[in-house]
């Protein structure tokens, strides 16, 4: 094709051919991108690391070797293993009950008429909203003096009154909750697609043999559906294993740093502290998780799903 | 269970999700449309008809506290970025979706992966970076970084779309005597614009509801986006008044909320960029 396509423009002499090199060569088009994301994306990444070798402060701009004591400061720190174990909850727990969730509602509405695109609709909402007002909007429900969640607590079920921002763990578990309201729809749309296109009549089959519900649910829909799960988990998993502006809006980290994340304890070091070369260092363990999430998908998982 | 029964349960199921994404925004417009006063109580009063109130809460945000210049930021920011991306990414999408070539799945995901970067990691460089070149404080010093942030969504996204449009009209067009560029600009892109309209709204509301980048990059009032000024709004030192930050909290959404109404068919695909295939 490449060669009759060559000789007819030749012919026709709309592509001079000075400039045909411009038209078959693939890294044409994808150099810039490229480009520029090597050098405002791994260029900072690579800055990052050696910024965490090296001590910083802004105010007396010092900047000195200290070669690996920033990881070895952070890593005796029990702030720093407080926002790790944080973080390590807060992802574990959004990611679980968005897909249990998710999943019960994608298999109560599947192979349902009503209701289908409507509900499309309103699950979009959550998702587009600017994660900081959502933070916003929930601290005023969370509000121990006139929210409304402790009001309807009370009202409906008569519990005392919880200081839902300004005490441990129930700030990490707001942060939880909110994150599971503003994200469960996205494992719903993953899953019910899915479920949509599943083979009716393998389900059927397996009906027609003698399978109970849950039998079908656990040997054939979960295996089918396993891809579209991966995909879930590693998208969530990775945006909850980042958190920080619902962090930073709804407890600032709060009480003390019963609710800091890693992003945010990191900028906390950096920003408020001016400690750089410490916040460098603490968003590198971030970025080796993200690195051996993301390759294990790439290598493990993606490989399988797509060849 | 019965024909009925079904459907007062399904009803039931989808009348309870409607309540649980419904209420934290309507408590949060009604809280927009009330003194601060009015704000406090509980159960919350329904003194939310008063037009002078509602004149003031919300001329207090645009004009006093400026959100008015926030937002011209924020649109001329998210634009520029976006066509930004869009100008880089598109041709790049398209070379992933008709060359083969070797390393070209490695070179695609590494684009992909971008989009999982932690922003904190990479944040304090960047910012010395635009600082570095003069441009903190700058429409350019923020759409720069932007354009990175958003290029591995309309890569992916594009790419999709492209992936969806068959080859042979590319060969047509290469037949007819055109070179490569002149089948994307003049015979693929055509086909593509709903997919191109899709994918540049995705990306701006992206770049509308980011944070922590526009954190470090802004210094000064006068060039905060949106969140970066709504944040201002949180200092824990004072008392927060909840109707004026409830009004922050619409005036930051409403754009959002619309755009994202306008694409809602193809936002499950822009999420999950190109995973799902």
């Amino acid at each position: 094709m490449g060669e009759r396509a060559e000789a007819h423009s030749v012919v026709v002499g709309m592509a001079p051919s000075r400039w045909r090199w411009l038209d078959n060569n693939p890294l044409v088009f994808v150099l810039p991108v490229t480009v520029y994301l090597l050098a405002l994306g791994v260029y900072p990444l690579a800055s990052s690391f050696v910024l965490s070798l090296h001590e910083y402060h802004i105010d007396s701009r010092s900047f000195a070797w200290v070669g690996l004591s920033n990881y070895a400061a952070i890593f005796q720190d029990r702030e720093f293993y407080q926002a790790f174990r944080n973080t390590a909850i807060f992802t574990v727990a959004t990611v679980s009950l968005e897909l249990v969730l998710g999943m019960g509602l994608a298999l109560f509405m599947s192979r349902r008429v009503i209701g289908r695109s409507f509900l499309r609709t309103i699950l979009i909402i959550p998702m587009m909203t600017t994660p900081m007002v959502v933070g916003l909007m929930w601290r005023f429900l969370f509000n121990t003096d006139f929210g409304i969640v402790d009001y309807a607590l009370k009202a409906v079920f008569g519990l005392p009154p919880v200081n839902w921002l300004g005490s441990a763990p129930y700030s990490l578990l707001s942060l939880i909750i909110v994150d599971v309201w503003q994200w469960t729809p996205f494992a719903f749309l993953i899953l019910y697609t899915g479920l949509e296109t599943l083979p009716a009549e393998l389900l059927e089959a397996a009906r027609a043999d003698g399978a109970h519900g849950i039998q079908v649910f656990w040997h054939i829909t979960i295996p089918l559906l396993l891809p579209l799960i991966t995909i879930v988990i590693l998208i969530r998993g990775m945006d909850s294993f980042r958190a920080f502006d619902t962090v930073y809006t709804l407890t600032f980290g709060g009480p003390g740093r019963e609710s800091a994340t890693l992003s945010f304890l990191a900028y906390m070091e950096g920003f408020a502290y001016s400690h750089l070369g410490l916040a460098a260092a603490m968003s590198y363990t971030m970025v080796a998780v993200i690195f051996v999430g993301v390759t294990v998908y790439r290598f493990a998982v993606m490989t399988r799903v797509t060849r | 269970m019965t024909r009925v029964a079904d459907r007062v349960v399904t009803y039931a199921v989808l009348a309870g999700i409607v309540a649980a994404v419904a209420i934290p925004f309507v408590f949060m417009v009604m809280t927009s449309l009330k003194t601060n006063l009015d704000t406090l109580e509980v159960p919350p009063n329904l003194h939310i008809f008063n037009w002078d109130t509602i004149r003031q809460n919300y001329t207090e945000v645009l004009r006093e506290r400026n959100f008015i210049e926030y937002t011209r930021n924020s649109i001329i920011i998210v634009f520029g970025a976006t066509v930004i991306a869009l100008l880089l990414g598109t041709p790049a999408a398209y070379g992933f979706s008709r060359f083969s070539f070797r390393g070209r799945n490695d070179l695609a995901f590494w684009i992909l992966s971008n989009r999982f970067l932690p922003i904190i990691a990479v944040v304090i460089p960047i910012s010395r970076m635009v600082a570095a070149a003069g441009a903190l404080d700058t429409y350019p010093g923020l759409i720069g970084p932007y354009v990175a942030l958003e290029l591995p969504l309309v890569v992916w996204i594009m790419r999709a779309f492209f992936d969806d449009i068959s080859p042979e009209i590319d060969e047509a067009a290469l037949a007819d005597g055109c070179g490569r560029w002149a089948a994307l600009g003049r015979v693929i892109l055509p086909l593509a614009v709903p997919g191109l309209v899709t994918t540049a709204i995705f990306a701006a509301i992206f770049t509308w509801n980011e944070f922590l980048m526009g954190l470090f990059i802004v210094t000064t009032a006068a060039s905060q986006t949106v969140p970066v000024g709504a944040s201002g709004l949180l200092t824990m030192e004072r008392t927060i008044e909840w109707n004026v930050t409830s009004t922050v909290g619409v005036v930051t959404i409403v754009p959002v909320l619309v755009f994202s109404l306008l694409v809602q068919r193809h936002i499950v695909r822009g999420l999950t960029v190109g995973a799902v295939k």
